[in-house]
């Protein structure tokens, strides 16, 4: 029994460290391959990594930069988004990323918001969720330290103390689950998508004899809502709506 | 001619009183009396010896007058009898406006230094003609009879047509009479409710004979133009009108010889200037039918065919295509807007280029040519609809739709990727475009499989509750700790028997290593102490009695508290009496201490505490 359980762990270590020297191998050989300049080859080397469910900011910047190299500026965009979206703040990811958007042909305005939900979207995005994640377990231990503290200590210059700032610690943990439970959300819910072919004609209907409803290009950030067979209902940021092939978009 | 001799005269007159070197100013008129279509000379007349010397001469004002000409300036100088003497006159034709009695102002002029006036002049206007009774055929020709033999006529090709139908309307000039010089046109029509269009016409009028209303007529068309009407209803072209100088021969009186001789000595006609007039048009304009009109229906009237070319068929991306589109036929040209093109989707179009050929002879009639410019933006195969073209067609009372083939353009990608116009670019990203991208991420232990939200994971829901269950169970722990804190007999119940036990192990170390006295005090401290803190006996007041009572008094047995009364003062005895033997007498106390503890726990407690 005993030995069993040794060739478990010993098995499960092994391939462990088996993976993450495949991981380290691809990636760097994806950078060298980058680094020469044979971006080709890079995407191939990332692209491996990511088809075997890895992610990773690394990852997926590179990959980005690799595309946009390539001149494949959609596939660029789709990863710089899947990056910013583990790691918003990323400020190499953010600046590539309007690099890439710059190359764009469609430029597509987006109504002005109001200041105060422009901040409340850049709080909202100033974590990734896992980011949120932790800060919110990481306030809930801290209120549970403070209530702690103020049940168990005599001194009651300290029991108000931790009061307050469990007071407080609580309001930050409310404000944190809120955040975390709108990107939770957001993340089941709102799908986005990049072109990443050319240009594509946006249909009415979901039927390729059906009228063109209006043609984007190759990079555009637009909102994936529906899906019948192999076409995706799309909704531009001026609320244009469309059905594309399932094949000129992809989700971030 | 007649004011002419008349000036002579008069002059002959004055310079016959100019002997007498004085100045005079007078204003003359041939006749005070005339009909309101005649003409009429006055003259102003200065005379005097330096004719040169008159400045600022002002005519009055010919308010009821038509001028028709003047001022006309004529002088003359005389030398007669070595003295120089000269007149100058100032002449207008007139003509009046009305009949009446009406009067011709003061005319002035300054000769050296002094202004002269001249008198006013009466006139009576009457109706019709004054044939003077010494100029009996002079202007005495009616306009009547002019217009019996001139007169121009405006000719509709057609009266009733529709909406946006050609109309030609032809301008001709009947006479019978010659025209003596140049006529000029006084008023042109009108085409209110109409587009028109000017149709060619020779330069010079060619007349030739025609009859009308029995008589012959030398007719000459002067004007033909297209209409189009915009508006429906009876629409007005109004009158031409055209002065015409003719020239007429006069009906020898020969009473008058001299006058003739005068007027014309060359000839026997004069020149009468004929103000002609058109009659106006009226025009029928039906609207169009309202049944059966064709969508792509757009205004055009006539008959019309369509032609379409495109010079590629096949091309890359981002090059230029251009589509021509013309209509030909005759019909409201001019007003044919193109047709429209629905260009698919991927067209970068500009703005279309239209020119026209119009033809100006008779109908009017010509070719439209309308130049689409198209730069494909995107691959693929792309097809250019049918172009539909209708017109309606007046002489089959009936709307014609054109159509033509649809064109497929074979668009492959170009080289140049997603160019699109510079100028959709915003300034930050012209400046974006400039810059490179940052070099990639050389660390890369982050990279794991992805798990999917932590918050989906049971560790992460583990790491939540455990730490939640243990704080709460720890509060409750707490919470108890607390009332027991808070009441100390209670807690002293609880207790007394783990305090018994533990200095009944004690002591049991004690009698190991025989120390009799610690022994004893620790073995009646158990004892003692557990029955305080069980009875709830404060430590001053207790005594072996009250102990008893207690004990008594919640149903103990009188056998136990004899048991408990014999350990004690066994215990008592024992503690100061050190000669006995003491192992034995240790182990006895021991035994019997703890019986009667537990004695008194099983009797009397053990149904309090569960």
């Amino acid at each position: 029994m005993k030995s069993f359980f040794k060739i478990l762990i010993f098995s499960v270590l092994f391939v462990n460290l088996t993976l993450a020297s495949q991981v380290d191998d691809l990636m760097k050989q994806g950078n060298d391959a980058y680094k020469n300049g044979n971006y080709r080859s890079a995407i191939t080397d990332y692209g491996k990594l990511v088809h075997q469910g890895y992610e990773g900011v690394s990852l997926f910047y590179n990959l980005g930069n690799a595309y946009y190299k390539e001149a494949k500026i959609g596939y660029a965009i789709l990863y710089y988004e899947k990056a910013l979206k583990l790691s918003p703040n990323d400020d190499d990811i953010q600046h590539n990323l309007a690099i890439a958007n710059a190359k764009t042909v469609d430029k597509i305005d987006t109504l002005p918001e109001f200041f105060i939900f422009q901040i409340w979207e850049s709080l909202l995005s100033f974590f990734s969720v896992t980011g949120w994640t932790y800060l919110t377990y990481f306030l809930f231990i801290l209120i549970l330290v403070s209530a702690g503290i103020y049940f168990f200590t005599k001194n009651p210059g300290v029991q108000r103390y931790s009061f307050f700032s469990g007071l407080a610690l609580l309001c930050a943990f409310i404000l944190s689950v809120v955040i975390l439970s709108i990107n939770v959300n957001r993340n089941l819910n709102v799908k986005n998508g990049i072109i990443i072919t050319q240009a594509v004609s946006a249909k009415l209907s979901p039927d390729s004899k059906s009228n063109d409803a209006f043609v984007i290009h190759e990079g555009l950030k637009v909102r994936m809502e529906d899906k019948v067979d192999n076409w995706v209902k799309i909704r531009l940021n001026d609320g244009k709506i469309g059905w594309l092939p399932e094949n000129d978009i992809a989700q971030i | 001619m007649v004011s002419k001799f008349i000036k002579i005269f008069l002059l002959m007159l004055f310079s016959l009183s100019g002997t007498l070197y004085s100045q005079t100013f007078t204003a003359s008129v041939n006749n005070t009396t005339m009909g309101v279509n005649d003409q009429f000379e006055v003259d102003f007349t200065f005379n005097g010896k330096d004719i040169n010397g008159i400045r600022n001469f002002k005519a009055p004002g010919f308010a009821n007058f038509l001028v028709l000409s003047g001022p006309n300036q004529s002088s003359s100088m005389q030398i007669i009898n070595g003295a120089v003497s000269g007149s100058l006159t100032y002449s207008y034709i007139l003509q009046p406006k009305n009949t009446g009695k009406f009067t011709i102002g003061v005319a002035t002029a300054d000769y050296n230094g002094t202004t002269y006036k001249t008198s006013p002049l009466n006139i009576t206007v009457i109706k019709g003609s004054v044939k003077p009774q010494q100029h009996q055929n002079n202007n005495s020709i009616s306009t009547k009879e002019i217009a019996d033999n001139l007169f121009i006529r405006a000719v509709v090709d057609r009266s009733k047509v529709y909406l946006g139908q050609q109309v030609t309307v032809t301008y001709k000039l009947y006479t019978r009479l010659n025209i003596a010089a140049q006529m000029s046109i006084s008023k042109l029509p009108q085409y209110q409710g109409f587009w028109s269009e000017e149709i060619e016409t020779p330069n010079n009028i060619n007349f030739r004979t025609e009859m009308y209303d029995g008589k012959q007529f030398k007719v000459g068309i002067l004007k033909k133009a297209a209409l189009f009407p915009s508006q429906t209803g009876k629409l007005t072209v109004t009158q031409f009108e055209l002065n015409v100088p003719v020239q007429i021969r006069k009906k020898r009186t020969g009473s008058n010889f001299f006058d003739d001789f005068f007027n014309d000595p060359f000839g026997n006609a004069q020149v009468y200037n004929y103000n002609a007039k058109s009659n106006a048009v009226k025009v029928d304009v039906m609207p169009l039918p309202s049944n059966n009109v064709p969508k792509s229906f757009n205004g055009a009237v006539g008959h019309f065919s369509l032609n379409t070319d495109i010079d590629k068929r096949k091309l890359k991306t981002n090059e230029s295509l251009t589509l021509k589109v013309t209509i030909s036929g005759s019909g409201n040209l001019n007003l044919v807007n193109p047709p429209e093109v629905n260009f698919p989707n991927g067209f970068e179009k500009y703005e279309p280029k239209t020119s026209s050929k119009i033809n100006r002879k008779g109908t009017i009639s010509g070719t439209k040519t309308t130049k689409y410019l198209l730069v494909p933006r995107t691959p693929g195969k792309k097809e250019i609809p049918a172009i539909e073209f209708s017109y309606f067609d007046p002489a089959r009372r009936s709307y014609v739709t054109l159509a033509s083939k649809p064109y497929t353009i074979d668009v492959e990608q170009g080289e140049n990727i997603a160019a699109g116009d510079n100028s959709e670019y915003s300034k930050e990203d012209v400046k974006l475009l400039g810059e490179d991208i940052r070099y990639i991420k050389t660390s890369f232990d982050d990279i794991e499989k992805s798990t999917g939200l932590t918050i989906y994971k049971t560790g992460f829901w583990a790491a939540v509750g455990v730490p939640l269950f243990a704080f709460i169970a720890l509060i409750g722990w707490k919470k108890r700790e607390d009332k027991l804190a808070g009441n100390v007999q209670l807690l002293k119940f609880q207790r007394a028997e783990k305090i018994a036990k533990s200095r009944l192990k004690k002591a049991k170390k004690l009698m190991e290593t025989n120390n009799h006295k610690e022994f004893y005090s620790e073995i009646s401290l158990a004892l003692f102490g557990y029955l305080e803190d069980k009875l709830h006996i404060p430590k001053s007041e207790f005594s072996l009695e009250r102990a008893s009572d207690e004990i008594r008094r919640k149903s103990g047995t009188e056998d136990l508290i004899n048991q408990l009364k014999n350990s004690i003062e066994k215990c008592e005895y024992i503690r100061f009496a050190p000669n006995a033997d003491q192992s034995s007498a240790m182990n006895e106390i021991y035994s019997d201490t703890s019986k009667v503890i537990i004695e008194i726990e099983k009797n009397i407690f053990s149904r309090k505490i569960s």
